[in-house]
């Protein structure tokens, strides 16, 4: 039990003697006590006080679930969380790629399209995709600075369209970022004024693999034939929901074939055309 | 981009789906419950993408209303139920002349015999139907192959549980992509005329579709 812990803290700890680590958990675990999982967190914690620890800095495309790092980074998207212990869950990137933070500390402020430094945060996966988490061992320190972030790459798939998700069709952006504001109501700016946009979100399924995308305004127009001003006709006549039906109606079982840039969560389509 | 937790859309013809009369539940992340069939080719499937000529479409029960609607492939036909629970098609359907080209994208469900339950019918072209066509030969071809090689547990579990002759099956799927068509056999001629089935809500499951819900 000692053993795998020591194990698992010496990862978590470089440049922290092994034997040091071992003193402590023995001390903690077999003389006083303690659960391993509270011993861990206390061994950090001591460690990192004592030793003056920092994580290794390093690059996104290097983080390695399980470890701890500092890495610099732009914040690229912020999101307010849903969740009331987060403060953000946001996209930060450097130029070998983009990874997914939430911070929970309080005190911490960032804003889009600066640059920090990620200190001593913990890197997992989750729901499949990398994430950084700043909690109280960790810091984020503002640069003066400007980083590239890395280019988005290129794909195309083809497949049919099996499904149609919502907020498609006719729906609200709020007039400051463009975000979906469905009711007025935009997760980064509150209550907003807003403006019709056509859009959709479409799942291309090609038997084996099913692909989420997002189709925005002219390439969405060209792909269904619907223009703007018909979608706001329908909406007028027949209400919101309609809009959906409506592309739904002309797209799904079509063969397309997109084209556009690999996102966190959807292929951000800039080329679209029917195949068959 | 890749929607790692969805079901992918298998591409199947209707004489393969119609023998798939073995049900499999499978646990996913937790307590949700995924129903799939298993196909006697020894795919595992929960979620099917069909396209095919819309026959007739007749009310199966008034209230509340259920529409029955015959889909042919060039091997058969599918038999899909619309209900208050699939809206959507349910309007489409109803809105459809036969015949007319039809894309099915639906859950499989056993009520007696394997039917679909459809997310949704659209009305496409009949180069959407000649894809479709290609592209179904193509990945059944490749089931057949696996199939045959008895790796997966899957495969075994289908060897063992259906009577199913792939040789003829082969041979009916090399004629459909040339175009050339079934014969209808006696038996299939009769059971078509038999009775209609007695459709009861309780046998359209309501379950909410937390696939969808995960995936918002």
């Amino acid at each position: 039990m000692v053993e795998e812990l020591v194990e698992k803290l010496v990862k978590k700890l470089p440049g922290v003697p092994k034997e040091e680590i071992e003193k402590r958990a023995k001390l903690l675990i077999c003389e006083f006590k303690v659960p391993p999982s509270e011993a861990a967190w206390s061994i950090i914690n001591y460690a990192r006080r004592e030793f003056k620890l920092e994580a290794p800095r390093v690059k996104i495309a290097e983080l390695q679930p399980g470890t701890t790092a500092t890495v610099k980074a732009k914040v690229i998207r912020l999101f307010e969380s849903r969740n009331p212990k987060v403060k953000y869950v946001g996209i930060a990137g450097d130029e070998t790629g983009t990874v997914r933070f939430v911070v929970f500390n309080e005190d911490i402020e960032v804003e889009e399209g600066k640059v920090y430094e990620f200190r001593n945060v913990g890197v997992d996966e989750f729901r499949d995709r990398l994430t950084i988490t700043v909690t109280s061992l960790g810091s984020v320190a503002e640069l003066d600075e400007d980083i590239e972030v890395k280019a988005r790459e290129e794909v195309t798939f083809e497949g049919a369209v099996v499904a149609v998700q919502r907020n498609s069709g006719l729906v609200q952006r709020c007039k400051k970022c463009g975000r979906i504001a469905n009711r007025g109501l935009c997760v980064a700016h509150g209550k907003v004024e807003t403006e019709e946009a056509l859009r959709a979100k479409l799942i291309v399924d090609d038997g084996e693999t099913a692909v989420q995308a997002v189709l925005s305004g002219e390439v969405l127009e060209k792909l269904t034939g619907l223009t703007f001003d018909e979608a706001v006709r329908i909406k007028n006549e027949l209400g919101r929901e309609a809009t959906y039906d409506e592309i739904a109606k002309r797209l799904v079982g079509r063969y397309v074939r997109l084209q556009g840039t690999r996102g966190s969560y959807y292929l951000i389509t800039s080329q679209a055309e029917v195949i068959a | 981009m890749i929607a790692r937790r969805r079901l992918p859309a298998v591409r199947m013809f209707s004489k393969e789906f119609n023998a798939s009369t073995e049900v499999v539940e499978e646990q996913v992340d937790g307590s949700i419950k995924v129903t799939k069939l298993l196909s006697p080719l020894g795919i595992k499937f929960g979620r099917v993408f069909v396209v095919g000529t819309l026959l007739d479409v007749t009310e199966a029960k008034k209230e509340p209303r259920i529409l029955r609607a015959r889909i042919s492939d060039p091997l058969g036909s599918f038999t899909v139920f619309a209900s208050a629970y699939t809206p959507l098609p349910l309007a489409v359907l109803s809105e459809l002349e036969p015949p007319c080209f039809v894309a099915v994208v639906a859950r499989p469900r056993v009520l007696r015999t394997p039917i679909l339950r459809p997310e949704y019918i659209t009305p496409v072209e009949a180069s959407t139907f000649d894809r479709w066509v290609e592209e179904t030969y193509a990945h059944t071809l490749k089931r057949i192959e696996t199939f045959e090689k008895q790796e997966s547990e899957a495969a075994k579990l289908a060897e063992e549980k259906y009577d199913f002759d792939v040789e003829e099956f082969k041979r009916a799927i090399a004629r459909a992509k040339e175009g050339r068509f079934e014969e209808p056999r006696e038996e299939e001629e009769e059971s078509r005329e038999a009775e209609e089935i007695e459709i009861d809500m309780t046998d359209i499951e309501d379950d909410f579709d937390l696939e969808q819900y995960l995936l918002q």
